[in-house]
């Protein structure tokens, strides 16, 4: 968690914590303010590392303790730039799992829903699916320790028991504490597991599945849903080649592989949610994401922010972005 | 008055640039406000715009010109920043037959969101890709004489007639618009009374100056 493993300090600030480049025209007082930055990254990494070691690791998480400690350093040696194939799914460390499983219920609720459905669609169980529900996430948040998670979960849904046993657990978490840190900023560190904590990514793996949409030839898109026209895959796939060298250029983790995984990550998406397929913004989501993290652990968080927190945003009729 | 503040203008005008996806919607504007051109430019999100002043006549023409995102489902949000647009440039790639067969629904798009008076100019954009031509400059010409609209073949890269696409359309307007101030009597240069000028009647984005550029 130290300044020194961000993956792209090294860079002499002539590109900023990210890895963009800083405009020539803003590199003199980029300079200036590089070691005020760095001392701010210190205190922000202190201060979550000091309520991280609060947080008590809940048992059943021990998947992650492999990631303890060099966690940080194998997520982000993946960042850099090399050779690469299709990064394996990395658990985000033990000491985040409260925050996980806090934001997890909104997601196991949404997904005992697509359960009920899986007789029906049978080949994707987290298949976006009509309907689904539209609460807001903020009063979600908030509420989530206010009402028994018994009543939250839908009549008839006794199958999935595990959402009960997590939800009974208590969680300690100070929403005060949490939100100022947050506001305070995300440590360059923890940001990518953070995000991942935030949007419950592990709570929405389904094993094997970014697997199966990310392999094999692009132009099959067209036998996962019928339904949809074989002209408009080709447009998500022509909208896509033409948005990859148009993300981030420049930046060095855009290189041929980043570009293959981010080709990959987006076709992916598309496959998973043809309501949505690609839209043009979605390129920079996916980007940034994979700087961050690993390549399926992206996938899982993009579903989750586009499926959930911009449901609407980007389908076809873009309902949700239009101005009046 | 010698003194002339440096944003000061006579006219605003508020002009669009569409067209499909990758025609180089973005570089064209770079090119015109700020000379600057980049091979690795990025997507255009939503709507961007930057402004130039030129001076038309005795008078300072301020272009605002809003720059759009090119995917299709696009159109949906774009369309509501074409309102109070009275001119507008329909880009197409002359290496890309598909965006210059497309540049009709753009048009229709536009027709259906803008004032009738609106100054349309058909641009060709990336005619320094000679090798590449798909689209002929006699079919874009009489494409261009059938719908009523300007035409310019155009290079960001090589800086070919931007200067000269964007200036011809900001004149147009400018004469539409004096044009219409002489119909009604009125001195385009004072401050308008009840009524405003401006041809895209609409709302008042694009107008004389003063009249509360942005109050909507």
């Amino acid at each position: 968690m130290k300044p020194k493993s961000l993956p792209f300090i090294a860079f002499e600030h002539k590109r900023d914590a990210y890895g963009f480049a800083v405009r020539p025209q803003h590199l003199q007082r980029y300079k200036e303010y590089a070691g005020i930055y760095k001392e701010e990254e210190e205190e922000r990494s202190d201060r979550w590392k000091n309520f991280l070691e609060r947080q008590p690791e809940s048992p059943g998480q021990d998947a992650g303790d492999s990631a303890k400690g060099g966690g940080s350093e194998s997520l982000h040696g993946k960042t850099a730039a090399g050779p690469r194939k299709i990064e394996i799914w990395t658990p985000v460390r033990p000491s985040l799992s409260n925050i996980e499983q806090l934001m997890s219920l909104r997601v196991e609720k949404k997904q005992s829903f697509a359960d009920k459905h899986q007789a029906k669609d049978g080949a994707h169980p987290v298949k976006v699916e009509e309907g689904k529900f539209s609460e807001d996430s903020d009063e979600e948040f908030y509420d989530v320790d206010k009402v028994d998670p018994s009543q939250e979960m839908h009549s008839g849904d006794t199958g999935n028991a595990d959402v009960g046993k997590r939800s009974q657990e208590e969680n300690y978490i100070s929403k005060e504490e949490l939100e100022c840190l947050v506001h305070g900023g995300l440590p360059m560190a923890l940001r990518g597991e953070l995000w991942q904590a935030f949007v419950g990514t592990g709570a929405r793996r389904v094993e094997g599945y970014y697997d199966s949409l990310a392999e094999g030839d692009p132009e099959n898109i067209k036998c996962l849903d019928s339904s949809t026209s074989e002209g408009v895959h080709e447009k998500w796939i022509g909208q896509i080649e033409k948005d990859l060298p148009r993300t981030f250029p420049g930046h060095p983790a855009l290189d041929e592989d980043g570009r293959n995984a981010l080709r990959r990550l987006l076709i992916a998406y598309a496959k998973h949610n043809p309501s949505v397929g690609y839209c043009q913004a979605m390129n920079f989501f996916a980007g940034l994401l994979l700087l961050l993290m690993p390549e399926e652990n992206a996938f899982w968080t993009l579903v989750g922010i586009i499926d959930d927190y911009f449901d609407g945003y980007f389908s076809e009729e873009m309902i949700e972005s239009q101005v009046s | 008055m010698a003194y002339r503040a440096e944003d000061d203008y006579d006219y605003l005008f508020k002009v669009v640039l569409i067209g499909d996806s990758g025609v180089g919607k973005s570089n064209l504007l770079s090119r015109f406000t700020r000379n600057e051109f980049s091979l690795e430019s990025k997507s255009t999100i939503g709507v961007e715009f930057a402004t130039r002043s030129i001076r038309v006549d005795d008078k300072v023409v301020k272009a605002q010109i809003w720059d759009t995102a090119g995917q299709e489902r696009y159109r949906a949000i774009t369309s509501a920043y074409y309102r109070g647009a009275v001119g507008a440039l329909v880009v197409y790639d002359v290496t890309r037959h598909v965006t210059f067969e497309n540049v009709e629904r753009w048009l229709k798009e536009l027709r259906d969101h803008t004032d009738a008076n609106i100054v349309i100019m058909l641009v060709g954009n990336k005619a320094d890709l000679r090798h590449l031509r798909a689209v002929s400059v006699e079919d874009a010409k009489g494409f261009a004489e059938r719908e009523s609209t300007f035409f310019m073949e155009t290079s960001a890269l090589e800086s070919m007639n931007v200067e000269s696409a964007f200036t011809e359309v900001l004149t147009q307007i400018y004469r539409v618009v004096s044009k219409k101030a002489l119909d009604i009597g009125d001195d385009p240069a004072a401050p308008p009374r009840g009524q405003t000028i401006n041809v895209g009647g609409k709302d008042d984005v694009s107008a004389v100056k003063k009249s509360g550029c942005c109050s909507s």
